[in-house]
């Protein structure tokens, strides 16, 4: 049985890479933005920079609070499929579009979910996610810098 | 076509990608599915990919996906609209592609921006044709918030 540790790391990640993107939208100084959320420099820096190994998921939760951030906490089977995710805070339904073209696309594909039964739902949400993670690895390569290969051939 | 039930538009995105390459059209992968590069997976079953092109050139495009077996729908905005065109490429098994024919006023430098990520490389293989040559590295474009 996993012990789920790993889960808990990715969410940890995740919930900071939240919070880093919401300082950077502040535009301030890391300094300012600490004092700002309430926390020391340092560990908005190690937030900012991704490592997390020694903060605590509910500090970050609680950071993310005080950011205003609402934030939703996926689990899963595996730790790939564990996320968190920042809501805009308004129901789908009430979501408008600035653009008619991209509304009538949006009300077309609601339409076709909703000629699906819900078991043929579920299974195409759970086939999607499963591609969607395959994609969050591949971006993670992606993203990864070659240093590690430079430095080795120095 | 690599589809073989609901919940693929990720893998008919690669078919449908394979087709821009061969038009020659740039394109970068946008929206939720998008954001799953930056490790958020959302509740989504389509995929949106923006292209950079002319609108004349959307309707042809249709026109190459028909001839493919894809259904299509073809979608015309008016002159307020921020976005000129969108194309609908989907499946049988109500796979969906949206591609955004354009943007009003976009910047080309937009695609300088992107992060090339490669999805299901050339040794992968689809158990619908698996000797079937994958596409080379995809491009996906994310907006920052």
């Amino acid at each position: 049985m996993p012990s789920g540790l790993d889960t808990v790391h990715a969410l940890r990640r995740d919930v900071a890479l939240q919070i880093a993107r919401y300082t950077e939208r502040l535009g301030i100084s890391q300094l300012a933005a600490a004092k700002q959320l309430d926390v020391p420099q340092p560990t908005l820096s190690k937030i900012v920079n991704g490592r997390t190994s020694d903060l605590s998921l509910e500090l970050l939760l609680r950071i993310a609070v005080r950011a205003g951030l609402r934030i939703t906490l996926q689990t899963g089977l595996v730790p790939q499929e564990a996320g968190a995710f920042v809501s805009a805070g308004r129901r789908s339904s009430a979501r408008t579009f600035p653009s008619k073209i991209a509304a009538g696309t949006h009300a077309s594909l609601k339409q076709s979910l909703r000629e699906l039964t819900p078991a043929q739902r579920l299974e195409a949400f759970l086939e999607h996610n499963q591609l969607a993670s395959e994609l969050r690895e591949a971006g993670r390569a992606a993203r990864a810098p070659p240093s590690a290969h430079a430095s080795l051939r120095r | 076509m690599r589809t073989s039930k609901g919940g693929q538009s990720a893998l008919l995105l690669l078919d449908v990608v394979e087709i821009l390459r061969r038009e020659k059209v740039d394109y970068a992968v946008i929206g939720a599915f998008a954001l799953a590069v930056l490790r958020v997976v959302r509740a989504i079953t389509d995929v949106d990919a923006l292209l950079f092109t002319k609108p004349g050139r959307l309707a042809k495009l249709e026109k190459g996906f028909k001839r493919e077996g894809f259904d299509t729908e073809l979608r015309t905005a008016e002159a307020d609209d921020p976005v000129w065109g969108m194309l609908v490429v989907s499946d049988d098994f109500g796979n969906r592609v949206e591609l955004l024919g354009g943007l009003r006023n976009m910047d080309p430098e937009i695609f300088s921006r992107t992060l090339e990520v490669k999805f299901r490389d050339e040794t992968s293989s689809t158990p619908a044709r698996p000797t079937r040559r994958l596409p080379a590295p995809l491009t996906w474009i994310y907006c920052a918030p």
